[in-house]
């Protein structure tokens, strides 16, 4: 029973991906319209749900995405064309199938909207056949499973010798068809004459090629469409047999050798004195060596593909709930701590079994760490998707029209950090429609395109991921926003402050600008939310405007939140660690450098002052500077800071643990670390810190 | 013209700038037939080119089987991206090494 249960979960699952998948496709369709592929892939989406959920027995969802399908496969033949029209009501029967995956069975309210949906849908493309019913009365088959398995296909290309002139090329086709799976093209020459006999505007190339691919036949075919009438192709499957027959003559071997008849080194020394085949037939000048070469390829290739569709089903994906992936994070991150013990006890002793030991464990820990840190990272992508439709929403809501850019969706950052940042980007991008872009009158006037865009863009920068969110709407009013601060009493009314401090007063806690509430955003409870979800992240975020032109926010976040590469180094007993990928150098000061000046706080390094500030002072820690002291020189962005300690202890794997509250209000730790002697070391926010240092040196002068 | 050939100390050196498509490929090969000296070494420059097509490869093809012919081997000098991109798509790489790969 359970079983069926865990199918179910599977099925929706996997629905709720083809779901989102034909959310996407429809907003890519938005634009290229007539793309045949998104077509082809939203057909493909409708009817994996139909049949898979008619054999889940979720029979009302299955009727009522078999009229969408049938609606769709009429777009599909070309028969209708794709309008926005189309695009929103298949939108809203997307809503629509995913409230049906709740239950098996549909509510009379759902009833309702599917049966308007589709009268909608029915207004755009007329369905001569049936009524529209979507009782579960609806007869459909269950489908089998639309995931082909992979075959290989040897097509042979020949163009007509006017291919050139009559302006059919190659190239795009052969781009086409690398698209479509594993690809080995090989470009045979041997009718081109040398150059002085060349009339250069006849084709005289032709292909040879072998893909592996799970699209069948017709997507091949498809691509040819409009060369087949003239061109010489020929298109066939491999049988992936024929091949054994080189394990059948192992096999007369076998036999022999079982018989006594010969031996095995026998056999293998005069099998290897007998010519190849190749290297007979090219000796009989049958063929060239050329041939012989792709022949090989094409062998090995065959034989690849057989090899992978024997191991295929091994080879398959495996769902794992996060809670289990954060359990095997917890797991390591106590793993790495374990293995720090090991590693100072070893230091203690000097036992060489002992060193053996710890030195394999290090490498395995730090193996299984990278491996585990790995699973969980997610391309960023899977979050700016679900932004393309709510852009397109609430633009219509709010009629408007804006345009989501998407840049970097391949960035990867943990699990965790992508979930959690959905909300407050949610809410950043609401903004940006909701305040930041104007109507298009409103943007006309102004001289600005009729489209309004939103610029989403993620990089790596720094061991950081940089999130942006640009708009090129009207931008905030710095002196509007002092002025309410003022009244909000946020700020103090002579409080000096430059523009792009302003700009980050949204994010005080209570502070709205929206003249007028509307439901999208505004309600002035949001921006400080935002803020404090991404610093709980340990990243920041910030804001900056071009006056009336754009503005950009700025949101920075760690790859990852567990576990960092650091420095240890020590103040007096305290120790502490500094994020490796801020750190650009070590350099030593003695007293005698800084002897006549011990407030000194800038270090010269090639020429170049660098400020810098003792953690023996910055956190009041007891005791006295040694003679000679450590400056460790990192780099925030484009400026260096140098952080002065005692000595430095050296690299350093840090489990993160978050502080307690009691430390919320300390600027620029990270966290903090258990050592491998059970001591803690505070895990050092370089960004952070350096901000800190700087606003008070600020305030005090 | 964006075709230039040199014939310095027994190699010639050809550089190919801009396109080199079926519009190209005429006065291409009469130029080449002309101004080349096919007895020494040959060198293509294509780091320049930004348009090829298929007849333009099949020019490097059969250019390179005259170079042959004659006892000698195209070396490529450098390619420019979208040069590299056909020569892969084509599955020509290995046929055409270039010079860094050679040395």
């Amino acid at each position: 029973m359970s079983d069926d249960v865990d199918a179910v979960d599977v099925f929706i699952a996997e629905a709720n991906e083809h779901l989102t998948l034909l959310e996407e496709v429809l907003m890519e369709m938005e634009e290229h319209p007539t793309d045949q592929e998104l077509i082809d892939q939203a057909f493909r989406s409708m009817h994996t749900i139909k049949g898979s959920g008619a054999m889940f027995g979720f029979d009302d969802l299955s009727a009522f995405t078999h009229h969408l399908e049938t609606a769709f496969d009429k777009v599909r033949n070309g028969e209708f064309l794709i309008s926005p029209e189309l695009i929103s009501v298949i939108l809203d029967s997307k809503d629509h199938i995913e409230s049906l995956l709740e239950d098996t069975k549909q509510t009379t309210g759902q009833t309702i909207t599917g049966n308007a949906l589709l009268t909608r849908l029915q207004d755009i493309i007329p369905n001569e056949s049936a009524p529209v019913d979507t009782s579960p009365a609806v007869a459909v088959k269950p489908m089998p499973s639309q995931q082909q398995l992979d075959q290989t296909i040897r097509i042979r290309v020949k163009p007509t010798a006017s291919a050139f002139e009559d302006g059919f090329d190659a190239m795009p086709i052969l781009r086409e068809l690398t698209a479509l799976g594993a690809c080995n093209i090989s470009t045979s020459f041997d009718d081109l004459p040398a150059l002085s006999e060349l009339n250069p505007e006849t084709c005289l190339l032709r292909w040879n090629i072998l893909l592996t691919t799970s699209e069948g036949i017709n997507a091949i075919e498809d691509i040819f469409i409009f060369v087949r009438d003239e061109w010489d192709i020929d298109i066939e499957p491999i049988e992936m047999d024929f091949l054994d027959e080189d394990e059948q003559t192992n096999q007369i071997g076998t036999i022999l050798i079982d018989r006594g008849d010969i031996s095995l080194t026998e056999i293998e020394k005069t099998l290897s004195e007998q010519p190849k085949t190749g290297e007979i037939l090219q000796q009989a000048g049958l063929v060239s060596a050329e041939q012989i070469d792709a022949a090989l390829t094409e062998q090995q290739i065959i034989r690849e593909n057989k090899e992978k569709s024997q191991t295929k089903e091994k080879q398959t994906n495996v769902r794992v709930p996060t809670s289990k992936l954060d359990s095997l994070m917890d797991l390591v991150g106590e793993l790495v701590i374990v293995q720090a013990r090991l590693d100072q006890l070893n230091q203690e002793r000097e036992d060489e079994s002992l060193a053996n030991i710890s030195e394999d464990l290090n490498q395995l820990t730090t193996e299984l760490r990278d491996n585990t840190l790995d699973i969980r990272m997610l391309p960023i992508g899977t979050t700016f998707s679900r932004f393309r439709r709510l852009v397109r929403d609430l633009s219509r809501d709010l009629g408007k029209e804006i345009q989501l850019i998407t840049e970097g969706a391949d960035t990867e950052l943990d699990k965790m950090v992508i979930d959690s940042l959905a909300d407050p980007m949610v809410h950043l991008i609401r903004n940006s429609v909701d305040h930041g872009i104007e109507k298009p009158d409103v943007r006309e006037a102004l001289g600005k395109p009729h489209k309004g865009t939103i610029h989403l863009s993620a990089e790596h920068a720094e061991g950081q991921v940089i999130v942006r969110i640009r708009d090129d709407g009207g931008s905030m009013n710095a002196t509007k926003l002092k002025a309410k601060a003022i009244e909000k009493g946020v700020i103090l009314a002579d409080q000096k402050m430059s523009n792009e401090e302003c700009y980050n007063l949204i994010f005080a806690a209570g502070f709205s600008t929206a003249e007028a509430v509307t439901d999208i955003s505004g309600r002035g409870v949001g921006m400080d939310v935002v803020k404090r979800s991404i610093q709980a992240l340990r990243g920041d975020v910030k804001i900056d405007c071009d006056p009336g032109v754009s503005t950009t926010i700025t949101i920075s976040l760690p790859i990852t939140l567990a576990i960092i590469e650091g420095l240890m180094v020590s103040v007096s007993d305290e120790r502490y660690i500094l994020p490796l990928n801020n750190i650009e150098e070590c350099i030593e000061i003695s007293r005698a450098d800084s002897g006549d000046y011990p407030d000194k706080r800038l270090v010269e390094i090639r020429g170049e002052l660098v400020p810098f500030v003792r953690l023996r002072e910055w956190f009041d820690v007891k005791g006295q500077s040694p003679d000679i002291e450590q400056i460790i020189i990192t780099r925030v962005g484009d400026n260096d800071f140098g952080f002065c300690v005692d000595e430095v202890i050296g690299q350093y794997q840090a489990v993160i643990k978050s502080l307690g509250k009691f430390y919320g209000d300390v600027k620029g730790l990270a966290g903090a670390t258990i050592l491998g002697d059970g001591g803690v070391a505070m895990v050092l926010d370089i960004a952070r810190l350096t901000a800190a240092i700087e606003d008070e040196t600020s305030t005090r002068h | 013209m964006t075709l230039s050939i040199s014939n310095h100390n027994n190699t010639c050196t050809v550089e190919m700038t801009e396109d080199l498509t079926i519009y190209e490929v005429g006065q291409y090969q009469t130029k080449l037939l002309a101004e080349c000296d096919f007895n020494g070494q040959f060198k293509l420059d294509f780091s320049k080119l930004e348009d090829i097509d298929t007849a333009g490869v099949q020019l490097i093809l059969s250019l390179d089987k005259q170079v042959k012919a004659a006892g000698g081997n195209i070396l490529f000098l450098s390619t420019s991206p979208e040069m590299s991109k056909v020569l892969e798509l084509f599955n020509l790489s290995e046929h055409f090494k270039s010079t860094d790969e050679a040395f």
